[in-house]
């Protein structure tokens, strides 16, 4: 067997590509170019999306009132599929239960703002000392030469890693090519500079930019109604151009309703999950490998927190960082499984005074949910990115957790 | 080739010279100290003057007061005004031609919208601010009345606490807004009645999209709106309709969020919440299990409340809370009725200073009598136009307060003086070790003392060295300071800050505090409270081979932002400038946009994107630039150079110069080839400043070589971009 060295890597990467342009095949059935790529997307949407009405659905208790949990939906709306339950407006996940495992009862600790939040949730750090998980990934694990895919602004930390956004897939087949034209400029291997680093990739990604550019050109022709960021997405994957990715939700609302949350939230939730089912749906159809796109990307749906479970007097539920759920899916991925809990308390038996919808504490000893608060703890976002990383095989150098953090079993196939 | 290498040669002899005479120059005039007439700084004794070259100097003064590098025609007359002896006249002239340039307008606007998150426009902001027609009709014309008293400030050279505290506005009238923001009209509405209701001429648009292809019958001027002088309800920009929306508030936030904007403009006290992944969580234990008639827990106080009230909390708190009540009657209009609240902070010397006001215009007036704040704004200027990383000493910090008083807060002023001083003629290229005092170090004792404050008296002031009343004293509290925040290890044994804090050290603040622990735990003014040797070595951080570019990684402020580059490609090729073509290509993440949340760039340096994005704009803008000059029958001598013209003078390759798009490059003679290449080179990067110009020359014709028939501007275009995409090309 050829052994997959640096040359012996190159020179296959180089036949594929001339084959490829020989032929004309489809860049869909262009096998990539690493034996076993394993992609990573981060979906996040931004707001704060109320748990129950997706991935954390309730029931009304018989002591509990409106008042203390509000739902815009009856207990037979609970679709349940497999070792899951979803709300109504996580309806679009219902053909890709098999591939998701959800996560409940996630304690984000305290309010300290959308921003802190979604980058507790995004590196596993709440003190802003850690990358976004993509980028840590790239970091660690390795990088395609476009580095991590990203939509909006995303958090380097100390990372010194390419980024890529849709404008620049987009530029690629634009004007003139260039990696032959830059060549002369390549720098020194001791300069490490962003700067130099980005130069020298731009020079040695020829045949990847060539794929791309092909690859975005099939993608258009095949999607042409798909948004500018999926299209150039699809390519980066496709093509191998990135491997890690991170892709901002957009919605024509604000999910952050603070006053009339009813029937608001609902359909914005509702687009978020139909938006996260439609990439599944892209990613599972598109041939990569042996198999799917799918079958070869680990996916990660955040938002920064949940809701309260009643409604305040504006009408509207405020943040609850009691608990907060995730939705992953894909390679390494557990599917059709739900792990950890939630639960309401109703404001007669809250220890606050006002009723909850809390994460189950669980005991630390057993992993099962505890019965006192003794040895008991919660599940954080740094025990998802931890298994996240485990998922990828640990890469040396992912640093965004300790590794002693708890890896979260149940969600690893 | 022999030819070429004496080009070259005789090319850095002129170099020399003109280093070593302006070098002259400058000792000549080193007898005095730093004074307003643009004399050169006396230097300490002792220490190496590491002055700039006259171009280094030259190219620094632009780009930080224009955000543009200079043109060759100022480099010509910069070598011109040396040879006669009037290097200092030139420098002189020079600054008050740029502070009063439509481009210093833009970048200190630019600067300001940083500094309150509300950065917005794709062009630079002179494009907007410059001129504004007295009868606007374009309605992509976006100005509001924030960028309008910047533009008031900085265009009239009036007192920098005008931003903060002005009771005069200019708003557009009739209202438009594009964005999902109250327009100024109907901000003012509610408490300046005499204005037209917002309802009247008020035209809403979410996404001026809607109105491509049929534009609005609408003709739009500035309108005055004026407030009594000490309105205890408006405070300059605060009080704008940009200001509340950027910063809007919640039932939770309770206009917090405002309070710590104003801490972090007016005072430079920067509050942001964090989580730490070790806090305490039995509280939410507690509130995880519900409560049964066998086991009545206590009712506990919701994390929030607990938040807002626990000591660690405080430190941030009892400065938010009372500042945030003076926005409490506004929402995202301003409200008639002013807001009682209080200016509490601690002053620098630990005193707590807790001044009730009226409302936020008097809070703000307030605020702006403070020591502190005067130094806060010396600080932005300090950052903008020295460097970040570039240390102020207390002692410094102070003096410069006193010119700023003195100069009566006038911006110009401050920064004519500014840029006379040593720390900006000082030669820091090169230079990335980073030189920690205690003026680095005392913002994070400060934040120690006031958690600290009360709590115990066997504690020394953190905030002034010696700690503890004794020199023994002061090397025990040091050793206590490395175990507390084991500065010996990686941190991670830390045990101080707390874990429920909420604040937690940088791991660039931590080798701050090892570096000035290692080298003597310097004070203010440089010299060493501990000996050497006297207290344990720290591990320094591992060398990085990235030395070159190490400081502005650190610092990830000194890139060129996005817009300087703009104005730069303007100015390079006016004919061809086409700034639409490289906006509508530009992703604004490339480069020099600011995080509002963390004020950083958004991204630490140049990426992938941003390589592919200059490369297409500066071939893009070039092209066309040579087209225009060919359609226009005008000379391509300024992409020549000077010394290029003069060697082809009676040849045949003169033809360049009315020609080049048509004469192949392979007919131009070798040593032109080079001379042209270095004339581009230091047109982009500057003069007698690449510290490897001929490697870059080289490289830049290597790029030349590839095809044998390019035309001379093909050719010319590939050395534009060799130069552009180096460091030292996008670095400050």
């Amino acid at each position: 067997m050829l052994e997959l060295k640096r040359r012996n890597f190159l020179k296959m990467s180089a036949a594929s590509m001339s084959g490829l342009l020989l032929s004309g095949r489809s860049a869909f059935s262009v096998p990539n170019l690493s034996s076993d790529p394993h992609l990573f997307l981060m979906l996040r949407t931004s707001g704060g999306m109320d748990a129950t009405l997706g991935l954390d659905p309730q029931v009304r208790s018989p002591d509990a009132t409106e008042s203390d949990l509000f739902l815009e939906y009856r207990p037979e709306d609970i679709i349940s599929i497999a070792d899951l339950k979803l709300g109504p407006t996580a309806k679009p996940l219902v053909p890709f239960a098999k591939k998701c495992a959800v996560l409940n009862g996630l304690m984000m600790r305290r309010d300290a703002g959308h921003d802190s939040l979604i980058q507790y949730m995004a590196t596993g750090k709440g003190d802003g000392s850690a990358a976004y998980l993509p980028v840590e990934l790239a970091a660690s694990f390795g990088a395609g030469p476009y580095g991590v895919f990203f939509t909006e602004p995303i958090y380097t930390g100390s990372r010194n890693v390419i980024l890529t956004t849709p404008q620049d897939i987009f530029n690629e087949g634009e004007g003139p090519r260039l990696s032959q034209m830059l060549k002369p400029l390549d720098p020194n291997k001791e300069k490490t500079s962003l700067l130099a680093l980005a130069l020298r990739n731009v020079i040695s990604g020829e045949i990847t930019a060539e794929k791309l550019i092909k690859t975005l050109a099939e993608v258009k022709k095949v999607h042409p109604n798909l948004s500018m960021e999926i299209q150039a997405l699809l390519s980066a994957f496709i093509s191998g151009a990135s491997q890690q990715g991170l892709l901002d939700i957009a919605l024509e609302g604000n999910l952050d309703t603070h006053a009339d949350h009813e029937k608001v939230h609902f359909d914005l939730q509702t687009q978020v999950w139909q938006k996260v089912a439609d990439i599944f749906s892209l990613f599972e159809k598109t041939p990569f490998h042996n198999g799917s796109l799918m079958d070869y990307t680990t996916f990660m749906v955040i938002s920064e927190f949940s809701r309260t479970p009643f409604l305040n007097g504006a009408k509207g539920k405020d943040h609850n960082t009691d608990t907060n759920s995730v939705l992953l899916a894909g390679k390494g991925i557990q599917g059709g499984k739900t792990v950890g809990s939630s639960r309401v308390i109703t404001a007669k038996k809250s220890n606050t005074g006002t009723p909850l919808h809390i994460a189950t504490a669980v005991d630390i000893t057993t992993g099962l949910p505890a019965e006192n608060p003794k040895n008991a703890s919660f599940i954080f976002p740094e025990n998802v990115i931890r298994t996240v990383s485990e998922i990828f095989g640990n890469p040396k150098g992912f640093s965004a957790v300790d590794s002693n953090i708890a890896i979260i079993r149940g969600l690893i196939k | 080739m022999k030819w070429n290498k004496s080009l070259r040669l005789v090319s850095h002899c002129f170099v020399i010279l003109l280093f070593l005479q302006v070098g002259c120059s400058f000792v000549d005039s080193n007898s005095g100290s730093p004074n307003r007439e643009g004399e050169a700084p006396k230097w300490e004794q002792g220490k190496t003057a590491n002055l700039l070259g006259a171009h280094a100097r030259l190219r620094k003064l632009s780009l930080h007061i224009r955000g543009l590098s200079p043109s060759s025609e100022e480099y010509d007359n910069l070598e011109s005004s040396i040879s006669q002896g009037l290097g200092n006249k030139f420098f002189n002239d020079t600054l008050e031609r740029y502070l009063k340039s439509p481009q210093h307008l833009g970048k200190m606007i630019e600067r300001l919208e940083d500094l309150f998150g509300v950065r917005l426009n794709t062009l630079p902001a002179e494009k907007y601010f410059h001129e504004i027609p007295s009868k606007i009709k374009d309605i992509t014309f976006d100005i509001n009345s924030m960028d309008l008293l910047f533009r008031k400030v900085i265009h009239e050279n009036t007192d920098w606490n005008t931003l903060f505290t002005a009771r005069e506005y200019q708003i557009l009238y009739p209202s438009l807004t594009l964005y999902n923001r109250p327009s100024d009209l109907g901000f003012l509405n509610a408490i300046k009645t005499d204005l037209p209701p917002s309802s009247d001429g008020l035209l809403r648009i979410r996404d001026k999209d809607e109105f491509q292809g049929s534009p609005i019958p609408i003709e739009r001027s500035l309108m005055p709106v004026n407030f009594v002088e000490k309105d205890i309800r408006v405070a300059g920009a605060f009080t704008t309709s940009r200001f509340m929306s950027r910063y809007n508030t919640t039932l939770l936030n309770k206009n917090r969020k405002r309070a710590a904007a104003l801490f972090r403009i007016l005072l430079c006290d920067n509050m942001k919440p964090i989580i730490q992944d070790n806090e305490d969580i039995s509280d939410l234990l507690a509130k995880a299990f519900p409560r049964t008639e066998q086991n009545p827990s206590p009712i506990i106080r919701s994390a929030e409340m607990k938040h807002g009230t626990e000591q660690t909390c405080m430190s941030c708190h009892q400065k938010l809370d009372p500042m945030g009540q003076t926005f409490r009657t506004s929402g995202n209009v301003l409200s008639s009725e002013a807001a009682p609240g209080a200016l509490t902070y601690p002053t620098n010397d630990n005193k707590m200073v807790h001044v009730p006001v009226s409302g936020l215009g008097e809070l703000v007036d307030t605020v702006t009598q403070q020591q502190e704040y005067a130094q806060c704004q010396v600080r932005h200027f300090w950052n903008w136009f020295i460097g970040k990383d570039i240390p102020l000493s207390y002692s410094r910090l102070e003096d410069l307060r006193l010119e700023f008083e003195r100069v009566k807060r006038k911006p110009s002023d401050f920064v004519t003086y500014l840029v006379q001083q040593k720390e900006f003629l000082q030669d820091v290229s090169g230079t990335f070790s980073r030189d920690v005092t205690f003026a680095q170090i005392r913002p994070i004792m400060k934040q120690c003392a006031s958690c600290h404050s009360g709590a115990s008296n066997s504690l020394p002031n953190f905030e002034n060295l010696p700690f503890g009343r004794t020199k023994q004293a002061h090397k025990t509290w040091i050793e206590r300071i490395i175990v507390a925040l084991d500065l010996a290890g990686s941190g991670a044994q830390a045990a101080m800050p707390p874990a429920n804090s909420g604040w937690v050290l940088k791991k660039e603040e931590m080798q701050d505090f090892r570096n000035w622990i290692n080298d003597g735990a310097r004070d203010d003014n440089g010299l060493k409270t501990i000996e050497d040797g006297a207290v344990q070595r720290l591990p320094k951080p591992p060398t990085s081979s990235n030395t070159k570019t190490g400081i502005f990684g650190y610092a990830g402020l000194r890139y060129l932002s996005a817009m300087d580059l703009l104005r730069t490609i303007e100015q390079k090729f006016p004919n061809g400038w086409n700034g639409e073509f490289c906006v509508s290509n530009m992703d604004p993440k490339v480069l020099g946009f600011f995080n509002a949340e963390t004020q950083e760039p958004t991204l630490q340096g140049p990426s992938l994107a941003f390589i592919k994005w200059l490369s297409k704009c500066l071939l893009e803008i070039s092209k066309s630039e040579f087209v225009k000059i060919k359609a226009d029958n005008k000379s391509f001598e300024k992409y020549l150079g000077k010394k290029v013209l003069e060697s082809i003078a009676g040849t045949p390759q003169e033809d360049l110069i009315k020609n080049a798009d048509k004469f192949a490059w392979k007919k131009v003679s070798p040593e032109i080839q080079s001379a042209i290449a270095l004339h581009l080179v230091q047109d982009f990067i500057g003069r007698d400043t690449a510290t490897d110009e001929s490697e870059l020359v080289e490289k830049a014709l290597m790029m030349t070589k590839d095809s044998g028939d390019k035309m001379t501007t093909e050719a010319l275009q590939l050395i534009i971009l060799a130069a552009a995409l180096n460091d030292e090309f996008l670095t400050y």
